[in-house]
């Protein structure tokens, strides 16, 4: 059906597109603009062909490529998708489309390595997505720090340089312990092939170890609590476009590893652990909810909130290890709940750092105290807002509720105690979603009068679609549960054959 | 006929000799290249002893060599010793720290 | 019947998403748009309901839209129609159609006039989808939307302070409630993996065998399962203790407070109860909890009443005593009662807060009843439509509410509940007190309008009252009898032998009850209340000082005041600065994270001192190792 190698066209037509952008410098910022526009639709079509044509019936890998790359040590180039991959690359696709939109109407200084840049990271995160080979996955991991680091570091904010550092030593820190867990993973295996380490019978002292270091490489990125507090800084000091990437896409890098390496390779350990794994995705609902409803800064509520909403994707990975031995169907739905999390958050958060992004546009304040009464001056904004608020505390009709629906289903199916402590998010999110509300969006504003004017039709475009597909994915969400839902069983089977 | 040791213990002498001038002298940097030169020199008298010694003319032919790398190497030494004094005006060791953690 | 039902569903939400797209455009197209797809949804509600009653149908439950269609499981929206459903969604309609009609003039002046209907419109659009559906997934997703457009229409005067903390409370307070009715959906669909209305009634035996454990003790799975969605309906339907957002919620525009805080959103709570009926009739012990906490909402806080002077938080404090009443009768698992109270309710409540809003809007915005009165003269209709819903609202003989109301005492009491029973008939007294403490201030006394030539509002705002008028007195004698009998509801409710009993050996029929009715000690109790009323409130020929530590306790309205008002928000930012600041900036952050950098940091500035620069530092190092290290290599052979 494809005679063309669609994934590897995914991955580097932007990376070389964006390698273009960043080399040439003096291009003027139209061209450049144009560019990434037709690069990001271009790969937007051809997810979206990947989508129509991917076979959600079946449990093999789709569109594979394989061929040597480094034939002594057995490494692989080797690229495929299922069902999770399928999704998170729709995902990728339309976040960076947007991204493109909005960059039209945004002012940076050297916008063509700006946007170069983005492309860059698009074609990382796809590749990412889509590396079956254990190496070829590393290097994409590792590789999505560079385009991010330089995107904070260069277009970022006054502290940029504190938050950059600690950003990109605290994941590489992660990833290292990856590495190491992923060689020794192959040298039993002779094999780089990350389906291969499924099979492996490992001792449970080695999967506990390998499962730590999975943990804190994976848990770093997503993150997890304690070791969120990279993402608060780097959100802060990120341009609007790199806050909307990090929050929306790369964070979903981390689950995705947690789903592809954790959940199949160290099954026992993970049993082991789970409840204590539960537990710290509990603390990260609760508790940085809490800090959240503390911050006075826009960004920062909203980066907290971020993790808080990822501890439902831990919180459903690992409730799959929980329940694997009482309650199969709870399983599924936990792993379906964590993986819609993901794609709802991806669009959530992005909304919101879009709004956020506006708003700091208009009265360069990031600051609650600073805004307030925008409702008086931009009412068609703030109505698109305070929409992107209620989905962000979960409310049904939105996508937000979708997943932590499922994944509360599921804690009930092994805990209600683990139910209850993950369905106050519902009071807890709604808390800190509309305190930002109420304190920007309402109240009276006759001092500065000036400051804000309606959006323009680039942001409203982006907004707009979405709430559109916010809207879709919650009200009928079930073209995306065909997409994951046999991966899904076929994960849940093959830890279930790999045990025995 | 002069026992090996003879010129083992000389060859080992120079080559003390040439390791105090390196790091007990603190003033000049002239003085640590003839260190230098002297060391390759105690070496040299080393290759020669040991192939007569051992009747393998190899030690004695790559005298040579050394002798003509020693050569260059001083040649490079003095050129930045001189381009160093112009700079700095000072072939002080002292003040040659920059180098430091 | 399933497109009409349908059209039901769907036109309030075509008429809210034409709303959104006109904008600003045309006041008069925001009418007609709004206001006649809520009367189309009224009609095709009618419609149905005659369908339904002539024709014979059988319920139908039918599945619309899928929402996720796994290999495990599956969700779908769809709609159930019953008789239940059907009544419950007339009553809806009809009184959104009056109040949308009512605010054609009260609203007239709003800039965001559109606004304003898109909110009422999609209120109707989220509350029928709670009454029309048919599982739980769509129940809780209704019920979350009501709360959106509550929290909207509370809020809707963005500029207000004081409106924007009651939204956000309200909304906060109604998400505990979220909590409670989330799990138990969960708990549902978890378990048997389905979330339909039919198939859970259909297995409520079998989970009445299940246990489930909670901190190693086992409970009965049924009796979890109705507790935590009956607390779901104790936030939605005010009862103690996550009341205290629904007297707040008064900031909003007063026909949302008809409508929304009064004859619709709040009786949610209710009718889900009674929807899930055949589930709570198994459930004894969750029922006599219920039964309980109503009883003590319609006592303790009908009491508040007396004490408050804002003429929208005295109505809104009796509203959550009558659910009070409402929710008593569900506890007794007389659940066709309890339907029959919120019906007549949702009549003369809104009749009440659209006469409140009248007298509002001829006070200029004046609602300490303190400064208003003598109104008799110059509005003389509303006085009328007031007298008559204040009558429903006591319960005086032959009026809608007294065949509700004195029907859910006397069948508590007939099934000798006696606690209960009692506590019902001391909030009659209190009751009475209030409402003619309203009534004799506002109507009667000295005038306060400065303009002495006040005229009645527009007619707009008439003709809701003087149509809600005719239910709030005759709609309870007009359907005692079929409802009583079990012919209303049939098998849509579940224990309706209680009410079929309690009918046949009590009341035998409504004329009989009427009768009866002056000869027991309720009638006693309401003239009492009235003749103490007239004097103290409107004679004043005495007074009384009550107790202070009671009168504090009842204007502090136990403490609930203070707790949402100071110590919750308090709480909250102390608590979350303090997690913030001490646990995750300072412990996490500065103490594991950057300490680590730090100690490196140390460690390698100690290192760097040995790089000195000299070069005769390093050939002696490197000389003084040479050394060392022979000397090992000469020790070891």
């Amino acid at each position: 059906m494809f005679d063309y190698p669609i994934l590897s066209l995914l991955i580097w037509l932007p990376i070389i597109g964006g390698l273009f952008l960043v080399i040439s410098e003096n291009m003027s910022n139209k061209l450049s603009e144009y560019l990434t526009l037709v690069i990001t639709f271009i790969i937007l079509l051809i997810t979206i062909n990947l989508s129509i044509n991917y076979d959600y019936t079946s449990d093999q890998l789709q569109f594979v490529e394989r061929t040597n790359w480094i034939d002594g040590l057995n490494i692989f180039y080797f690229l495929a998708v299922d069902g999770i991959s399928v999704s998170l690359i729709l995902l990728t696709a339309f976040i960076n489309f947007l991204i493109a939109i909005y960059a039209v109407s945004e002012k940076y200084r050297n916008k063509s390595s700006f946007l170069g840049y983005f492309l860059i990271l698009e074609g990382l995160l796809i590749g990412t997505f889509t590396a079956f080979d254990s190496i070829l996955f590393y290097i994409f991991f590792e590789s999505l720090l560079i385009p991010l680091f330089l995107i904070i570091g260069i277009w970022g904010g006054e502290n940029r340089k504190y938050a950059t550092i600690k950003f990109f030593l605290y994941t590489l820190f992660g990833s290292v312990l990856m590495l190491i867990s992923i060689i020794y993973l192959s040298s039993i295996a002779e094999s780089f092939a990350i389906r291969d380490f499924y099979s492996l019978n490992l001792s449970f002292n080695e999967e506990l170890f390998i499962l730590i270091a999975f943990l804190i490489g994976f848990g770093i990125k997503i993150p997890m609590w304690p070791v969120h507090t990279w993402l608060p800084d780097a959100h802060v000091e990120a341009p609007t476009s790199g806050s909307v990437i990090l929050a929306s896409v790369l964070l979903k890098v981390g689950g995705y590893g947690m789903i592809r390496f954790m959940l199949p390779i160290t099954t026992e350990a993970g049993i082991f652990l789970s409840e204590y794994m539960i537990y710290l995705s509990l603390i990260a609902i609760i508790y940085i909810s809490f800090v959240a409803y503390a911050q006075d800064d826009m960004k920062k509520l909203i980066a907290y909130s971020s993790v808080a909403h990822m501890g439902f994707v831990t919180l459903g990975i690992f409730l799959v290890f929980h329940l694997l031995d009482s309650n199969l169907t709870a399983a599924v739905i936990g792993l379906e709940g964590a993986i819609i999390q993901m794609i709802s958050h991806g669009l959530i958060s992005a909304a919101l750092f879009f709004s956020i992004g506006i708003i700091y546009k208009h009265s360069k304040s990031r600051l609650l105290k600073d805004n307030y009464g925008i409702s008086m001056y931009m009412p068609i904004f703030s109505f698109l807002m305070l929409f992107f608020l209620m989905a962000n505390s979960g409310l049904p009709g939105t996508s937000g509720f979708v997943g932590e629906f499922l994944v509360i289903t599921s804690s009930l199916g092994s805990n209600i105690i683990i139910g209850l402590l993950a369905a106050t998010s519902l009071l807890l999110s709604a808390s800190y979603s509309l305190k930002l509300g109420k304190n920007v969006l309402f109240g009276e504003n006759i001092k500065n009068t000036q400051g804000y004017n309606e959006c323009n039709t680039n942001e409203i475009i982006v907004l707009i679609s979405l709430v559109i597909f916010i809207l879709y994915l919650g009200l009928t969400p079930d073209y995306l549960f065909q997409i994951i839902d046999h991966t899904t069983i076929n994960i849940i089977d093959s830890i279930n054959l790999g045990r025995r | 006929m002069i026992p090996i040791s003879y010129y083992l213990i000389l060859s080992t002498i120079i080559f003390a000799i040439s390791i105090a001038g390196i790091f007990i002298n603190r003033k000049n940097i002239l003085i640590l290249l003839m260190s230098l030169e002297l060391m390759f020199l105690s070496v040299n008298f080393n290759l020669i002893t040991l192939g007569n010694y051992l009747g393998d003319l190899t030690g004695q032919v790559f005298v040579f060599f050394v002798l003509t790398v020693v050569a260059a190497e001083s040649a490079i030494g003095l050129a930045l010793l001189i381009v160093l004094f112009r700079n700095k005006k000072s072939i002080d060791v002292d003040d040659l720290s920059e180098l430091k953690g | 019947m399933i497109y009409l039902a349908l059209i039901l569903l769907l036109a309030p939400l075509v008429g809210t998403l034409l709303l959104l797209y006109i904008q600003n455009r045309s006041k008069r197209l925001s009418v007609i748009i709004s206001n006649f797809s809520i009367l189309l949804s009224f009609f095709v509600s009618i419609y149905l309901l005659f369908l339904y009653f002539n024709y014979n149908y059988l319920p139908e439950t039918h599945d619309v839209l899928i929402f996720a269609d796994t290999k495990l499981y599956y969700l779908a929206f769809g709609l159930y129609i019953d008789s239940l459903s059907l009544m419950m969604s007339t009553v809806v309609t009809s009184v959104s159609f009056l109040v949308h009609y009512y605010s054609i003039s009260y609203m007239k002046n709003e800039s965001s006039f559109n606004r304003f209907f898109v909110y009422t419109n999609f209120f109707t659009f989220s509350m029928l989808l709670i009454v029309l559906s048919n599982n739980f997934f769509q129940l809780f997703i209704g019920w979350e939307l009501v709360g959106l457009s509550s929290y909207l229409l509370i809020g809707f005067w963005t500029k207000k302070e004081s409106a924007i903390k009651a939204n956000y409370k309200a909304f906060l307070v109604n998400r505990v409630g979220d909590i409670g009715l989330l799990l138990g959906l969960c708990l549902i669909f978890v378990n048997y993996s389905t979330t339909n209305y039919a198939e859970v009634f259909s297995l409520s035996n079998t989970i009445n065998n299940h246990d489930i454990e909670i901190f190693g003790t086992s409970f009965n799975m049924l009796s979890a399962i109705c507790l935590l969605l009956f607390v779901g309906a104790m936030a939605k339907s005010a009862q103690v203790p996550l009341h205290f957002w629904l007297p707040d919620s008064m900031e909003g525009p007063t026909p949302i407070s008809a409508l929304i805080h009064a004859a619709t959103m709040v009786t949610a709570g209710i009718y889900m109860v009674a929807r899930l009926s055949p589930m709570y009739a198994l459930a004894d012990d969750v029922s006599l909890f219920i039964l309980y906490i109503g009883t003590i909402t319609a006592f303790f806080l009908g009491l508040v009443a007396l004490v408050q002077n804002d003429i929208k938080r005295i109505i809104a404090y009796s509203t959550i005593s009558q659910l009070g009443y409402m929710t008593a009768a569900l506890g007794a698992s007389l659940y066709s009662l309890a339907i029959f109270h919120l019906m007549t309710h949702a009549f003369f409540k809104a009749l009440l807060f659209l006469c409140a809003g009248s007298i509002i809007v001829k006070c200029h915005h004046e609602q300490d009843i303190r400064n208003i009165g003598g109104l008799r003269k110059f509005m003389p209709i509303t006085y009328m439509a007031f007298l008559y819903a204040s009558l429903s609202l006591i319960g005086f003989p032959l009026t809608s509410g007294f065949y509700s109301k004195e029907g859910i005492i006397d069948a508590i009491g007939y099934y000798d509940y006696t606690i209960p029973y009692l506590m019902l008939l001391a909030s009659i007294f209190t009751t009475t007190l209030y409402t003619s403490k309203i009534f004799f201030k506002v109507f009667f006394g000295e005038c306060t309008l400065h303009d002495k030539n006040e005229k009645e509002n527009d007619k707009e705002m008439l003709i809701p009252l003087i149509i809600l008028t005719a239910p709030s007195v005759f709609l309870g004698l007009f359907i005692f009898d079929i409802l009583m009998s079990g012919e209303l509801f049939g098998s849509a409710l579940a224990s309706n032998a209680l009410v079929i009993d309690f009918y046949n050996n009590y009341v035998t029929n409504s004329l009989h009850f009427f009768l009866h009715s002056f000869l027991t000690v309720n009638f006693l109790i309401l003239v009492l209340a009235l003749i103490f009323g007239y004097y103290y409130y409107y004679k004043k020929s005495f007074n009384i000082s009550v107790p202070k530590f009671v009168s504090t306790m009842l204007e502090g309205e136990y403490g609930f005041n203070n707790l949402s008002s100071k110590y919750i928000p308090i709480f909250q930012n102390l608590f979350t600065k303090y997690l913030w600041k001490k646990i995750d900036i300072l412990t996490i952050d500065n103490g594991l994270i950057n300490n680590t950098s730090a100690i490196l940091d140390k460690i390698s500035n100690k290192v760097r001192k040995f790089h000195t620069g000299f070069i005769y530092h390093y050939s002696l190092t490197i000389i003084s190792a040479l050394i060392l290290l022979l000397l090992i290599v000469r020790m070891q052979y």
